[in-house]
């Protein structure tokens, strides 16, 4: 089973893209804010990561990306960005993400496809 | 050392036809950089916040329809339909809002770059035929000479999905056909539609926001704001979208047109647009 690591602030989209990934056969590895999400990638490394963008704190989802992209162990995980943030997606493609999806304008189902394409 | 970021105007001083000398201003421009930072700031916060809870609508519902929390019993299919489809039309609403506000805040931003036209149309028409066999209407592009334009792809797909989903929601019969020519520097983009056309009193409002064609015994359907986006968005782009001929009971061509790769008004366009970038700096 492919383990994907989904940083999410919101309890709401959290519990709902959780719901649709596991009924794909993924594993969920959730984190709800940066700290506990780099605190996570010190012990897990999951097959895939799901970022959202704007996160309580002072650690946000660019901070993590780079954190990533810099780590020798983590650098290859594909990273999907899941926001709802229509205007960052050249930055974000800049740092290293895969993919690039703002949450209000996607359907869950376009997502496990995006997801399963870099699982591949 | 301290930088200030400024804006200078060189001004030549003419006596009896020769330059003497100029004036040369500067401008302390830190005011408009940190007043177009809290506009960015400011429409950055509102779509998110206005999108997360309708993302949360949209996509439980859709999943509830998708049967994921388990089998819906046939009295609820029809009303969660409608929920499902007003979620997603405040969706729209919400993006064109944004929209609307950016482009009268001056923040729209733009990512020029220069491709071929004809493999982009064929897959804006991949993405838009899903709903053109819905209504069981044809949608072609025909054959033309291929050529290099500058544009925003994202935007380009935006303005196209606004003009074609338009002549495939007014057009019941018949089918749509999209074309191009160039014309001089620009590339012209022909959507004819077999539709219903539009009466002399619509056309005139027909770029103005929130104006929607009334039909006879059906609701207006969207936003009434796509055409004024496009339209703006692509005069930014050194182009421009405009009806151009309608007939009522007969349908309607639409044109939108962007400047070919390095042309004058593209070479234009694009220094306008990497001035404001330059004058508006990250601080």
């Amino acid at each position: 089973m492919k383990k994907i690591l989904f940083i999410e602030d919101d309890d709401i989209l959290q519990r709902m893209y959780t719901k649709k990934l596991t009924s794909q056969q993924f594993d969920i590895l959730q984190a709800r804010d940066g700290t506990t999400a780099l605190a996570l990638l010190k012990n897990t490394i999951p097959d895939l990561i799901l970022l959202d963008i704007m996160l309580p704190g002072h650690i946000n989802g660019f901070d993590i990306l780079e954190n990533i992209k810099k780590s020798p162990t983590l650098k290859n995980i594909p990273v999907i960005i899941l926001t709802n943030l229509d205007s960052e997606e050249k930055t974000a493609k800049e740092i290293g993400a895969n993919a690039y999806f703002v949450k209000a304008n996607t359907k869950t189902d376009d997502l496990v496809a995006s997801i399963n394409k870099l699982l591949a | 050392m301290t930088k200030i970021p400024i804006i200078g105007v060189v001004t030549p001083i003419i006596l009896n036809n020769k330059k003497i000398g100029v004036i040369q201003v500067f401008r302390d421009v830190t005011p408009d950089i940190q007043i177009n930072k809290a506009k960015d700031e400011f429409l950055s916060i509102a779509s998110h916040e206005l999108r997360t809870p309708l993302s949360a609508i949209d996509g439980l519902i859709s999943m509830i329809l998708d049967g994921e929390y388990g089998e819906i019993s046939d009295n609820l299919k029809l009303p969660l339909k409608d929920v499902n489809e007003s979620s997603e039309r405040l969706v729209h609403l919400v993006n064109d809002l944004l929209s609307v506000s950016r482009i009268q805040a001056g923040r729209l931003k733009f990512n020029l770059s220069e491709f071929f036209l004809n493999d982009n149309l064929k897959q804006i028409i991949t993405m838009l035929e899903i709903l053109a066999q819905k209504k069981q209407i044809t949608l072609k592009l025909t054959d033309f000479d291929d050529v290099s334009v500058q544009a925003d792809k994202d935007k380009l797909t935006e303005i196209m999905n606004n003009i074609v989903g338009n002549s495939i929601k007014f057009t019941d019969n018949g089918g749509i056909t999209i074309s191009a020519k160039q014309v001089g520097e620009r590339v012209e983009i022909s959507v004819t539609d077999t539709g219903i056309g539009i009466s002399h009193e619509d056309q005139a409002k027909l770029f103005g926001k929130f104006e929607q064609i009334q039909l006879k015994g059906n609701k207006p359907v969207g936003t009434g704001l796509g055409l004024y986006i496009s339209k703006a968005i692509a005069q930014k782009m050194g182009g421009d979208v405009w009806l151009f001929e309608s007939t009522p009971g007969k349908g309607s061509t639409f044109k939108f047109s962007i400047p070919v790769a390095k042309s004058t008004i593209a070479q234009q366009t694009k220094e306008e647009i990497d001035k404001e970038d330059i004058a508006l700096p990250k601080i």
